[in-house]
């Protein structure tokens, strides 16, 4: 995962925000419909509330509720088919919930007997697929939504400078890469001066050294905007690099929403823990604020009593090639060089653990390590929501194992 | 989905949308009906016909002189439908996949014999091979005596075959030239020899567009009465269009029976192009790979030189021998003295005009279907669809005796016989079925993200069509007024039908022409048509699916 203070340094000096005038416009009262001053800083808050939704008889969401403060970005995290698009879709107008409601800056956008839609609703969409209108040019795909701006040419030349593509007014869609085409239609979708701005995997089939670039640079103009934006993703590095919170969502409803520490160090089930990041779970019996392991004693946040599993990060496990210094035995069963790290499975009686470290001593197979707890307090469960995730079935990441349970 | 099959606490916390779909099919039927009753006029008239005169239907379904005309129809167009199938996939195939010399004139010309009215295309082949004609006068002096007379099964067969393998020949070939090459090349690698992975992967991959095509041969087929009547082949439509006058209740059962079998052919074509589903994704910017032929490319290359010099030069050049003698030695008997050239203009001016102006009343009336059809399809929209597409099998005879009667059946519907509307009506039953299939390809088009993106962008539904819509769906909706043009520039029963007094229209004239023997007249005439039509499919129709 990318630096994020060098994210933003980087991003800054390629998509320097001009400072304009106007803009104090947020203060202005927005009439409906109307892209009345043509600034790009009249973002609201969103709040989406106990909507739901189903399809056929199959809930796609449960009273799912969302809430977006003005000017921040919330990554919408969740695996396919969890309903995070649909409830975009919902907030975008495109879809009707079958209940709940959905404001924006306290208007009521949808709920009960209401429905604006979607062209009135003054949000702009930045979808996964490929959306630019393919008859038309890069400029006038910009001007698509400023009918109404008094000075729709400035503002198009205005918006594409801002996501670095001044000068392609009269290029045609299919001349343009796949990053150009996004960063086109971003500048599409801000053109009007939207209130709230949906990003729905908007990196999805871009390569992963763009796709890197396209996250910190739009990461760095969302804020250098102010704008309120909900970016959807199922990629947990692309949810902790562009949301200033994370919201995990699971079968239809948000299960867990803090800043992407929190989320990764403080998950509140296994299953959310498990989706984050690669994860072992030892077990353990919670003596208060520490659970006594086969790696000793963990520290844990709040209390807990009796039999539970403990969250172990692969990289806080610490290996050493000479035991002793309270380190528990154990034996090298596979090795992974990752480059920038190496990943370790250590056996420890009947326990198969992942570590993770970029600093690992030279380990041979079959060697003998000593293992500890090398990290902050971390979370741990009991039997219940150690059986939900076995239910649901835990996330593979990189095609590594990622539940390793121990005793 | 039944309630329970869910959980008790979910089932109470969220009441299940059910049947809402069902309880309203009233709106659908407004919806669809109006489309779907139009259609059914043709159908409706004959319904009604054949119960006003008392026609025993199950009487003449008994007597062989119904079986013997129908089990021709049938045995014609099946068997045009074969040779069709096999010769539009073969010269698809060749044009797209070998390294045939002449690749691309080929390719372009292949289609051509589309232009040809069956009528036209009959009339010329007999002419070349009849006594005297163009065909004698080559081979005589090379020793080659009695030349066949054309008519009969497979005189009708032969040339039915070679102006309507066109239909399979166009989408076979699109489909060859979008089909991803990787399953091919999948195959190659796995180890199977070309022959193979054409058996096994290219022809199931094509065989949509091939069935696809070989309906609409196999419905023309049944409804053409131009090429069987001069071929004296007995089949329905002749029965139908001979008996109109003098025996109205044969006419009439012969018509409903015609009806009858195209729905069963419509209807069978969809039950099994459900069950085959298309299971291959069919966009692929990759260009197809090619076989190289080796030392069988100019073979090859032969073979389909000498199969369009029969599909295509053989007709013209008869048609222009005619015109060449009539204008060398003009002489009131081979008709040059009725030739002039201000009558032939406006002749081919008007048809032009007809023939566009249908086109263009086609597409809009069938649009609305096509956007149902791809977006919101009711069962009733289904429905719809199965009429209008029967309507391209019924003979044009048949669609205009039935607009005559209504005509003049209902009350002040009388002003309109023999006007204009009533002609585009005719056009628009006969050829809807067309404009509806390539209206499909034209909304489908339309990513619904776009139409979505623009929405978001805060354009609204009229703006949307405008700026949006539309013009990602001209060049389809183009295709589809292509097709209307040819078909109506190549129709002649309902043209001699319904055509206003004094409104020239070359098909009508080109039969007059013929049936008096001025043949020099219908070759000029038919050379106009032929080309007027072959310039303007080629810019509408051909340029976009071929070159492109």
């Amino acid at each position: 995962m990318p630096n994020s203070l060098g994210v933003i340094a980087g991003a800054s000096r390629r998509w320097a925000v001009p400072r304009r005038s106007g803009a104090a416009g947020s203060d202005r009262q927005p009439r409906n419909g109307r892209h009345d001053d043509g600034q790009l800083g009249e973002f609201r808050d969103l709040q989406v509330a106990a909507v739901r939704k189903s399809f056929a008889g199959t809930e796609a969401l449960r009273d799912a509720d969302l809430a977006v403060e003005s000017g921040r970005t919330v990554a919408l995290l969740g695996p396919s088919g969890c309903g995070k698009t649909t409830l975009m879709r919902i907030v975008a107008g495109l879809e009707v919930a079958d209940a709940g409601e959905v404001r924006l800056g306290g208007r009521l956008l949808a709920g009960e007997n209401r429905h604006v839609a979607p062209e009135y609703r003054r949000i702009g969409l930045l979808g996964q697929e490929r959306s630019l209108f393919p008859h038309l040019s890069v400029g006038a795909n910009v001007a698509y939504g400023l009918t109404r701006a008094p000075d729709s040419a400035r503002r198009v030349t205005e918006v594409l400078d801002l996501v670095d593509l001044a000068g392609f007014e009269d290029r045609m869609p299919d001349t343009l890469s796949g990053g150009q085409q996004q960063r086109v239609a971003l500048a599409r979708a801000l053109a009007p001066g939207p209130r709230v701005l949906l990003l729905d995997e908007p990196f999805q089939g871009l390569d992963s050294n763009l796709r890197l670039d396209l996250q910190r640079e739009v990461r760095a103009l969302l804020k250098s905007l102010g704008a309120t934006a909900v970016i959807v993703t199922h990629d947990q590095d692309e949810a902790f690099v562009m949301g200033d919170e994370v919201a995990v969502m699971a079968g239809g409803r948000i299960c867990q929403r803090g800043t992407p520490d929190e989320v990764y160090a403080r998950p509140l089930t296994p299953w959310v823990a498990s989706f984050v990041g690669d994860v072992n779970f030892l077990s353990g019996i919670g003596r208060g604020a520490g659970v006594i392991t086969v790696l000793g004693t963990v520290a844990v946040h709040g209390d807990c009593i009796g039999e539970v599993s403990v969250l172990v990060r692969p990289s806080h496990l610490r290996l050493e090639t000479a035991s002793g210094n309270g380190a528990t035995a154990g034996t090298v069963e596979e090795l992974r060089q990752l480059g920038h790290a190496t990943e370790c499975k250590v056996r420890l009686g009947d326990a198969l653990l992942l570590a993770r470290s970029s600093r690992m001593p030279p380990l041979q197979v079959g060697d003998e390590v000593g293992v500890s707890y090398d990290g902050p307090p971390t979370m741990a469960y009991g039997a219940a929501a150690m059986a939900e995730l076995a239910r649901n079935g835990t996330r593979r990441r990189n095609g590594s194992a990622a539940d390793h349970r121990g005793r | 989905m039944a309630p329970q099959q869910t959980t008790g606490g979910v089932s109470r916390r969220q009441p299940p949308p059910a049947r809402r779909r069902k309880q309203v099919p009233l709106a659908e039927w407004f919806r669809d009906g109006p489309l779907a009753a139009f259609f059914a006029v043709p159908l409706g008239y004959l319904a009604y016909e054949n119960v006003r005169l008392h026609a025993d239907v199950g009487g003449v379904l008994a007597e062989r002189a119904t079986w013997a005309p129908l089990g021709r129809s049938l045995l014609l167009a099946g068997a045009v439908t074969a040779a069709a199938m096999v010769l539009g996939t073969a010269l698809a195939w060749v044009t797209v996949r070998l390294d045939v010399p002449g690749r691309r004139i080929w390719s372009v010309l292949a289609p051509l014999p589309l232009v040809f009215p069956s009528f036209v295309g009959a009339t010329a082949l007999i002419g070349l091979l009849a006594r005297g004609g163009l065909a004698e006068r080559i081979l005589s002096p090379l020793g080659v005596g009695e030349l066949p007379r054309l008519s009969g099964f497979w005189a009708a067969w032969l040339v039915l075959t070679l102006f309507t393998y066109p239909y399979v020949y166009l989408p076979t070939r699109a489909r060859l030239r979008h089909l991803d090459p990787a399953y091919e090349e999948a195959a190659r690698v796995l180890g199977r020899r070309p022959a193979s992975v054409f058996a096994t992967v290219t022809l199931p991959a094509t065989l949509p567009a091939v069935s696809a095509g070989g309906m609409l041969v196999f419905l023309y087929t049944l409804s053409d009465f131009g090429a069987v009547d001069l071929l004296r082949y007995e089949t329905l439509t002749r029965s139908v269009y001979a008996n109109r006058l003098f025996d109205r209740a044969t006419s009439v059962s012969h018509g409903l029976l015609l009806g009858v079998v195209a729905l069963g052919v419509v209807a069978a074509e969809r039950l099994l192009a459900r069950r085959r589903q298309d299971r291959f994704p069919s966009t692929s910017d990759r260009h197809p790979s090619v076989v190289a032929l080796g030392r069988w490319r100019w073979p090859v290359a032969a073979s389909v030189a000498g199969f369009l010099l029969v599909a295509l030069a053989a007709p013209l050049a008869t048609l222009g021998y005619w015109a060449g003698r009539g204008i060398a030695n003009p002489d009131r008997r081979t008709g040059v003295a009725a030739l002039d050239g201000a009558g032939l203009a406006e002749s081919a001016i008007s048809t032009v005009a007809v023939s566009a102006l249908a086109a263009v009343v086609t597409v809009l009336v069938m649009l609305p279907l096509s956007w149902l059809l791809v977006h919101r399809p009711a069962p009733t929209t289904h429905a719809t669809n199965l009429v209008v597409t029967a309507g391209f099998a019924l003979p044009g005879v048949v669609v205009a005796l039935a607009l005559v009667f209504w005509a003049l059946q209902v009350p002040f519907a009388e002003r309109v016989y023999q006007t204009l509307p009533l002609l585009l009506a005719g056009y628009v039953l006969l050829f809807g079925a067309q404009a509806a299939g390539a209206g499909r390809v034209a909304v489908g088009a339309v990513p619904r993200r776009l139409s979505e993106t623009a929405q978001m962008l805060g354009a609204r539904r009229w703006r949307r069509l405008r700026t949006v819509e539309l013009p990602l769906m001209a060049p389809g909706l183009l295709a589809a007024g292509g097709l209307v043009f040819l078909s109506v520039m190549k129709e002649l029963p309902l043209t001699l039908l319904l055509r206003p007094t004094g409104l020239p229209m070359l098909s009508a004239d080109i039969w007059n022409s013929t049936e008096s023997l001025y043949l020099a007249q219908a070759g000029v005439e038919s050379l106009v048509l032929v080309v007027a039509a072959g310039l303007l499919t080629w810019r509408l129709v051909l340029r976009r699916s071929e070159l492109a």
